[in-house]
């Protein structure tokens, strides 16, 4: 029984929410395509990143560039 | 750079036992007993100025469960802990070179006392985890190696995380949750994580269900056990393998860590951004955007 408790813990989601001083369009923009601008650099591939690429179309990929040109899908 | 508390403990009975007449000998071993506790200050003041892996260490311990470790603290433990022994170890070493008589009994009592403390170092834990681990210094290569690829695990894409690689490449990145995500970029050890998480199952049955051989299963079982995101325990002749809570936790603890961090730089920027043009931002002051991820 105890296992079975353990295997089905559910975790919350993470979830943030921030409150910025633009209008929300500007705001959106800045997130998806200003993504290289803000984000820490936190990265997956072994290669340094270049820059995070968000292909702003329905089913467009979502991934890091390597500074050697490698590629690390993120999502 | 590496120390070890158990080397500490093992050598400290040196000194000989109360019969023994060997007065330059027993002195000898004393000194080394000393000279040990001043190697453990030493070690413990370059890592706390260079490497900081106890601190780090203890932050990966502590950061999942929303704590934060107190890298004074625990050095401050360290050095007194090595100061009390060398000043106890001087004491012995006065005695001994004295000759004294009650120096066979001094020598007794400092040595149980050192084992218990060394013991209670060694035997401090959180959450489940040591505090001062045994050996300290950077797991990366020991790390690497344990976890090179081998045959019969399938490839992961090239250039991407995989669990040789974190340790090599993130090595200042809390350990516990990013070496439980690095294990969870092998798509077959993905698959392997997500049938455990809907209910223990053996080595056969996750052989049974993916196009993956039994070795390669063990394989991959053995990286998420290393990575602390699976433990088994025996049931008859087989091995019975389930999530483990603390693993998942603190790819969680991480992930919003990640997350808490990306979001303040959004907000700085997104600050950055309506600074330089006040007119808009003026304009905008009752629109209130909220990104939710």
């Amino acid at each position: 029984m105890s296992t079975q408790a353990a295997s089905t813990e559910v975790f919350e989601p993470v979830r943030y929410a921030v409150t910025v001083l633009l209008p929300a369009e500007r705001a959106f923009t800045l997130f998806t395509e200003g993504f290289n601008s803000w984000w820490p650099g936190h990265h997956i591939g072994t290669a340094e990143m270049a820059e995070a690429v968000l292909e702003p179309r329905t089913g467009g990929r979502y991934y890091e560039r390597g500074v050697d040109g490698s590629e690390c899908e993120w999502g | 750079m590496r120390q070890s508390l158990s080397e500490h403990q093992r050598i400290d009975p040196g000194p000989p036992e109360p019969a023994t007449r060997n007065w330059p000998a027993a002195a000898r071993a004393v000194k080394l007993a000393v000279a040990l506790s001043a190697v453990l200050v030493v070690a413990a003041v370059i890592d706390q100025v260079g490497g900081r892996s106890l601190a780090d260490h203890a932050t990966a311990v502590y950061t999942p469960y929303g704590k934060r470790a107190d890298p004074n603290l625990l050095y401050g433990l360290v050095y007194t802990v090595a100061a009390a022994g060398a000043v106890l170890w001087l004491l012995v070493l006065r005695g001994v070179q004295s000759r004294g008589r009650s120096a066979p009994i001094l020598t007794v009592v400092v040595t149980t006392l050192t084992a218990v403390l060394a013991l209670f170092l060694l035997g401090t834990t959180e959450y489940g985890a040591q505090v001062f681990p045994p050996v300290w210094g950077h797991p990366g290569p020991a790390a690497c190696r344990r976890r090179s690829p081998r045959g019969g695990a399938a490839p992961s894409p090239p250039g991407c995380l995989t669990g040789s690689s974190v340790s090599c490449n993130l090595p200042f990145v809390e350990t516990y949750g990013s070496a439980g995500i690095a294990a969870l970029g092998d798509p077959t050890r993905r698959a392997i994580f997500e049938s455990l998480a809907h209910r223990p199952k053996a080595v056969g049955e996750l052989a049974a269900d993916l196009p993956v051989s039994r070795p390669a299963v063990s394989q991959h079982l053995r990286v998420l056990k290393e990575a602390g995101l699976v433990t088994d325990r025996a049931d008859g002749t087989r091995r019975i393998y389930q999530i483990r809570h603390q693993g998942v936790q603190a790819i969680h603890g991480y992930l919003d860590q990640m997350w808490g961090q990306a979001m303040a730089a959004f907000q700085a920027e997104a600050r950055r951004v309506a600074g330089r043009a006040p007119a808009s931002a003026q304009k905008s002051g009752n629109h209130r955007q909220q990104e939710e991820l």
